[in-house]
C-alpha cells in the first residue's frame, strides 16, 4: 500500500469513527448551562460582598 | 463466588441490620428536626425541660452521622456481595463485629444526648464540654466503621487474589475507595477525641487547644461530606444507567473521578476555618485552591451522567437537543428519587463553591445559608439518592418486590421532600444572606428590626420542615412495607454495564499505593506547617464550658 493510499485509508477510518460516535450535543450544552449557573451564583454573592464592603 | 445476580442471604442479613438502624435514625432525627423548626419560628415552647440545643445535637448526630453511615455500610456490603460474590468468612465476621461495636457506640452517644450530657452539637466544638461517655460513644462508633471498612477491604483483597484480575468490579472499587477515604479522614477526629477531648472531659488535663481541635475536626469534617456523597455517586454512576436502560459512559472516567475525590477532598479543611484566627492566610489560600480542584471530578461526574442519559434516550429514539431528557423513566421511583437528588445537587454545588471562596465566606459564615447548603447536599442530594436505593435494595434483600403502588407512594415522597426542602432550604439560604445566624433558638434579639425581618423566613422554614416531616412519615411507611409486608418475589439489584466502545480501564487506576501516596503527600503539604505552628505557638488553652 502506497503512502497516499495509506493516508486515504486513515482518513476513511477517521470518518467512520466520527459517524459511529454518540451524539452528545445535549450533554455538552447541559454541562455548559450548569457551569454558567455556577458562575452566575458565584458573581451574585460576590456582588453582595462588594456592596457590603 | 463470582458475579451473581442476587445478594447472598447471609450478606443480605448483615446489610439489612444496618438499614434498620439507618431508617430508625431518620425517624428520630426527623422528629428532632421538626421540633427545631417549630421552636425557632416561635410556634411552640419545648416541654419537660427538653433543650433546643439538645434537639439540635440529636438531629445532627442521628441524621448526619448515624443514618448516613449505617446506610452507606449496609449498601456497600450488599453491592460488594452482588458484584464480587458472597463475603468470605473472615470479612463477614468482621462485618458483624463492626456492626456491634458501632451500635454500642451509637446507643451510648444517644443516651448521653437524651440525658442532656452531650449537648455539644454534632461538631462537638471545644470549649463546649460533654460527658466523657459521649466522646467514648463516638469513638466506638468510629472504631466500628473501621472494622466495617476493614471487612470490605479484606473481601476486596481476597477477591483479587482468588480471581487474578487487575481490575475489580466498578461498584466494589468505588465502595473500597470510599472506605479508604473514610480511614484517612477519620484519623483526624480520632486523634482529637483520644488525645484531646477524652483526657479533658475526664479532668485529667485542665485545658484544651481549641484551634488544634477544630483543625483536626475539619480535617475530618470535609471529607465526611464526600463520604456521604460518594455512595450517592456510586448509585448515579453504576446503578442509574441500568435503570434507565442505558450504559455507563466510561468505567475509566468513573474510577478517575473517585481517585480525584480521594486526593482533593482531604487537604481542604481550612475552607471551613476561613474566619478562624491563628491560621496564616497562605495556608488558607492553598487549601482553598485544593478545594476548588474538587470541582473537576464533580463536573466530570455531571458530564458522564448527562452522557449516559443522552445515549439511553437517543437509543430509544429521542430527537432534538434535549429530547432524551423527556425520555427518562420519570415514573420509576428507583430513578425519580436519585434524579431529583442530582438536580438539587446543581444549586447545592454552586453554594459550596461560594462557601469555600474566601471573600464570600465572610457573607455566609455561621449564617443559616450554611444550614440551607448542607440541607441541599446531604439532606437532599444524598438522602433522596439513598431513599431511591432503598426502594429496590430492601425488597431485593428481603425477597419482596417494589409494587406499582409503592412506586407511586415513593414518587409522592420525593415530591414532598423536594417541595418541603424548597421552602426550608430556600428560606435558610435567603435569610442567611440577610445575616441570620445558624444554631440559635428562638430569639428576637430584643426586637431589633433586622432580626424581626428574619421571622417570616423562620416561619417558611417551619412550613418546609413540617412538609419534610410528613415526607419522613411516608418514607417510614414505604420502608416498613418493603421490609415486612410487600408481596414476596424477586426485585432486581441493578448494576450497569459499560458502553460499547468505551476505552479499556487502565490498571493504574487501581494502584492503591500510588494514589494513597499522592494523597499523603498532599495532606502533609497542606497541614504539616500550620499544625506544627498550632502546637508550637499554641494559644492559651481553654477550660470546658457547659451552658445547657
Amino acid at each position: 500500500m502506497g503512502v497516499l493510499e495509506e493516508k486515504k485509508e486513515t482518513a476513511r477510518k477517521v470518518v467512520t469513527t466520527k459517524e459511529e460516535g454518540p451524539n452528545l450535543k445535549g450533554t455538552m450544552i447541559a454541562v455548559m448551562l450548569l457551569g454558567g449557573f455556577i458562575v452566575l451564583s458565584w458573581f451574585g454573592v460576590y456582588w453582595l460582598y462588594l456592596v457590603r464592603l | 463466588m463470582m458475579n451473581q445476580m442476587i445478594v447472598d442471604r447471609n450478606d443480605a442479613k448483615l446489610s439489612m441490620a444496618h438499614l434498620y438502624i439507618a431508617f430508625a435514625a431518620v425517624l428520630l432525627g426527623g422528629i428532632a428536626g421538626l421540633l427545631q423548626t417549630l421552636v425557632r419560628s416561635g410556634t411552640i415552647v419545648l416541654p419537660a425541660g427538653i433543650g433546643y440545643y439538645q434537639l439540635l445535637t440529636a438531629h445532627g448526630i442521628l441524621l448526619a452521622l448515624v443514618f448516613t453511615t449505617y446506610f452507606i455500610i449496609g449498601f456497600f456490603y450488599a453491592g460488594m456481595s452482588r458484584t464480587m460474590g458472597k463475603f468470605y468468612d473472615q470479612p463477614y465476621r468482621l462485618g458483624w463485629l463492626g456492626y456491634i461495636v458501632m451500635t454500642i457506640g451509637t446507643v451510648l452517644t444517644t443516651i448521653m444526648i437524651l440525658l442532656n450530657e452531650g449537648t455539644v452539637l454534632y461538631t462537638f466544638y471545644a470549649p463546649l464540654k460533654a460527658s466523657p461517655w459521649f466522646y467514648i460513644g463516638l469513638t466506638l462508633f468510629i472504631v466500628g466503621t473501621w472494622l466495617a471498612g476493614g471487612a470490605m477491604c479484606h473481601q476486596y483483597y481476597i477477591w483479587k487474589k482468588v480471581s487474578h484480575k487487575k481490575i475489580s468490579p466498578l461498584f466494589s472499587f468505588m465502595a473500597v475507595m470510599t472506605m479508604v477515604l473514610w480511614f484517612v479522614a477519620t484519623i483526624g477526629v480520632a486523634v482529637s477525641v483520644i488525645f484531646q477531648f477524652i483526657p479533658w472531659s475526664f479532668g485529667w488535663v485542665d485545658e484544651i487547644n481549641i484551634l488544634l481541635s477544630r483543625t483536626l475536626f475539619w480535617y475530618f469534617g470535609h471529607p465526611l461530606v464526600y463520604f456521604w456523597l460518594l455512595p450517592a455517586y456510586v448509585c448515579w454512576y453504576v446503578i442509574i444507567p441500568e435503570i434507565i436502560g442505558g450504559k455507563i459512559f466510561s468505567d475509566s472516567l468513573a474510577r478517575l473521578s473517585f481517585v480525584l475525590f480521594l486526593l482533593f477532598s482531604i487537604p481542604v479543611g481550612f475552607h471551613h476555618q476561613l474566619l478562624e484566627s491563628g491560621i496564616s492566610p497562605f495556608w488558607k489560600y492553598l487549601q482553598v485552591v485544593l478545594t476548588f480542584m474538587v470541582i473537576v471530578p464533580s463536573l466530570m461526574t455531571a458530564f458522564s451522567l448527562f452522557a449516559s442519559f443522552e445515549m439511553a434516550g437517543r437509543k430509544k429514539g429521542a430527537k432534538g437537543l434535549f429530547g432524551w431528557f423527556r425520555a427518562l423513566p420519570w415514573k420509576d421511583a428507583r430513578f425519580f428519587a436519585p434524579m431529583v437528588g442530582m438536580l438539587i445537587f446543581i444549586p447545592a454545588g454552586a453554594g459550596g463553591i461560594i462557601n469555600a471562596s474566601n471573600q464570600m465566606n465572610q457573607i455566609v459564615h455561621n449564617t443559616l445559608w450554611v444550614t440551607g447548603h448542607f440541607h441541599l447536599t446531604v439532606a437532599s442530594s444524598v438522602a433522596l439518592t439513598f431513599f431511591g436505593i432503598a426502594y429496590w435494595l430492601i425488597p431485593h434483600l428481603t425477597g419482596r418486590v417494589l409494587t406499582g403502588k409503592m412506586h407511586q407512594m415513593a414518587n409522592l415522597q420525593t415530591i414532598l421532600w423536594a417541595v418541603g426542602m424548597f421552602f426550608m432550604s430556600g428560606a435558610m439560604h435567603t435569610v442567611g444572606l440577610l445575616g441570620a445566624p445558624r444554631r440559635t433558638a428562638y430569639t428576637t434579639y430584643q426586637n431589633n428590626p433586622d432580626a424581626l425581618g428574619w421571622m417570616p423566613y423562620e416561619v417558611a422554614m417551619a412550613v418546609g420542615g413540617s412538609i419534610l416531616f410528613i415526607a419522613i412519615l411516608l418514607l417510614i411507611y414505604i420502608i416498613t412495607d418493603l421490609a415486612f409486608f410487600a408481596p414476596k418475589g424477586k426485585e432486581d439489584f441493578p448494576i450497569g454495564e459499560v458502553a460499547e466502545g468505551a476505552e479499556k480501564t487502565p490498571s493504574i487506576l487501581e494502584n492503591w499505593r500510588l494514589w494513597l501516596g499522592i494523597a499523603t503527600v498532599l495532606i502533609l503539604v497542606a497541614y504539616t506547617v500550620p499544625v506544627v505552628h498550632m502546637i508550637e505557638h499554641a494559644p492559651p488553652g481553654s477550660p470546658g464550658y457547659k451552658f445547657w
